[in-house]
């Protein structure tokens, strides 16, 4: 149909015109001015306390601790219980959030903003590796890495941040992209590039030695610390193509532990659901598939403008991380993304595949049409709360979602 | 499927036995005698009337098409299941996998909410 074409056609153009900017890092109850007291906001499509998995309720508990709601453990799952806390999908406040995602008032957010249409997207700083609140843990080591990183990471990097005047991110993106990341599980080039823009700023603007000291040691340590950054730029990139009428382009993809949940640009901010699917990966010693959680994480929205799984060509050392297969079966899964997308980003391309573009733009009536689904590189979290991660793999996005959202667009065109 | 390979030309049999109609058996023909005197050959129901000298000349051309199939080793479109091509080439047959599924996995509904959006 002519409408939906033309209607693809402008989502795509939205998405690939985007110029996505690191242009601070700002409290959220600043970021967010309707984010409120005791309201806790968190990965995938709504959830409430009852439903939620274990990982995620290890994090609302020590994230209630970490904000002064509760006085212990046991006393945040009690009042979550009783319905002490309001919940809410980070998407529903322009943020995203990796794993349990959680974002609340006093956590310090990267802020991206997309200067092509004026929009903002926010996530949290990435905390690390291994036993960290987005993976469910929440003892006294967590919660005091995030005590530091609201004193001291997140004002360090605003402040370096308007300094410089910002980091402009789809280029570095598109470097990180021959560089080996996908910028998903992999991000240890695209978080070397940041580092070399933002030590120098840090230097300058830096209030004492111990903390710079700290800031870089923690950042370059750090193999994930763009996720976070390419999270919130996925968002900005796609908060533009939302409610497009007749576009049957997927504007966001993301999972709670519970459900997997996606939303298409002609249906507005509908969420379409099913039961989230276990991954198939690689679990660190000591822990096996019996250990793992399901999917989860907002950071599907990497998948979503064309990185991460649809980007595996630029990244064979990730396939082998996640358990997928030989390094030299990478460009098969971008090759099968290709089929359920409407076009390919010029700017961010594959050296492997002679510099094509990443596949951008899923559309749901290819998904149904051909039942390949969305294939998404994730963490594995442990499903008892307060462990962390336990490995790394690939999971689908469950067709169910799809299906649903292609009678729910039929019906808005009225050929249903 | 059949009205494909019969338009390429090819003498199509969609009366395998053993495969219940599952399968077809697309050969050459030895000699190009126009599409419609092959195509009417496929189903018996449908057969038209035609010159006998042209049926009996099919019918050698289809006998020795058959003998050329059966003495030469198999080269196969495997279209659909792959499991089948493994198996194939497995025993060391040419073998070219075109993966293909029924559209929406065969949910009519769906496959019409479909052909409804790009109409």
């Amino acid at each position: 149909m002519k409408i939906i074409e033309e209607a693809n056609t402008e989502a795509l153009r939205r998405i690939l015109a985007g110029d996505p900017v690191l242009v601070d890092v700002v409290p959220a109850a600043q970021a967010l001015p309707g984010l409120g007291e005791r309201t806790i906001l968190h990965a995938g499509p709504p959830v409430g306390w009852e439903r939620m998995c274990g990982p995620m309720r290890g994090a609302v508990m020590g994230i209630a601790v970490f904000e002064g709601w509760a006085k212990d453990l046991d006393d945040a799952a009690q009042q979550a219980a009783a319905g002490a806390f309001v919940f809410h999908p980070n998407h529903d406040f322009g943020a995203v959030g990796p794993m349990t995602g959680l974002t609340t008032r006093s956590q310090p957010l990267l802020v991206v903003e997309n200067k092509a249409f004026g929009n903002r997207a926010y996530c949290a700083i990435n905390e690390g590796l291994g036993k960290v609140m987005r993976f469910g843990g929440n003892d006294a080591e967590v919660l005091g890495r995030l005590t530091w990183i609201k004193d001291v990471l997140g004002p360090s990097l605003g402040r370096a941040l308007r300094e410089i005047g910002g980091i402009a991110l789809k280029p570095l993106i598109a470097r990180g992209l021959t560089m080996g990341d996908e910028m998903h599980q992999r991000n240890v080039g695209c978080s070397c590039l940041m580092l070399r823009q933002l030590a120098p700023a840090l230097a300058r603007t830096a209030e004492r030695a111990a903390d710079l000291i700290a800031c870089l040691t923690f950042i370059g340590g750090n193999d994930q610390f763009f996720l976070n950054v390419g999270m919130a730029v996925g968002k900005a990139l796609t908060d533009p193509a939302r409610g497009i009428a007749g576009s049957s382009v997927v504007t966001a993809m993301s999972r709670n532990g519970t459900d997997f949940g996606i939303r298409v640009s002609g249906t507005g901010d509908r969420w379409f659901t099913a039961p989230v699917e276990m991954p198939t990966g690689i679990y660190f010693p000591g822990f096996s598939e019996a250990d793992a959680n399901p999917d989860m994480g907002d950071s599907a929205i990497v998948e979503t403008i064309g990185l991460g799984a649809f980007a595996m060509a630029a990244a064979p050392a990730v396939v082998g991380y996640v358990g997928a297969g030989r390094p030299s079966e990478a460009a098969s899964f971008t090759r099968a993304m290709a089929d359920i997308v409407v076009g390919a980003n010029p700017a961010w391309t594959i050296p492997a595949m002679d510099f094509a573009g990443v596949p951008t733009g899923i559309d749901i009536r290819l998904v149904v049409e051909t039942g390949l689904t969305p294939t998404i590189n994730t963490g594995i979290a442990h499903r008892q709360p307060g462990v962390g991660q336990v490995g790394a793999g690939i999971v689908k996005a469950p067709l169910k979602c799809f299906e649903d959202a292609l009678v729910a667009f039929a019906l808005a065109l009225g050929v249903a | 499927m059949t009205f494909v390979l019969a338009a390429a030309g090819l003498n199509v049999y969609a009366r395998a036995r053993s495969q219940n109609g599952a399968a077809l058996v697309a050969i050459p023909p030895r000699n190009n005698n126009g599409g419609p005197a092959e195509r009417a050959e496929m189903n018996d129901h449908n057969r038209n009337d035609r010159n006998r000298n042209d049926e009996i000349a099919n019918d050698q051309n289809v006998r020795a098409s058959v003998a050329s199939l059966l003495a030469a080793p198999p080269r196969v479109v495997n279209v659909g299941l792959e499991l089948f091509a493994n198996d194939l080439a497995g025993e060391g047959a040419k073998v070219v996998h075109v993966q293909w599924a029924p559209p929406a996995g065969g949910n009519s509904y769906l496959a019409g909410l479909l052909d409804k959006l790009r109409s």
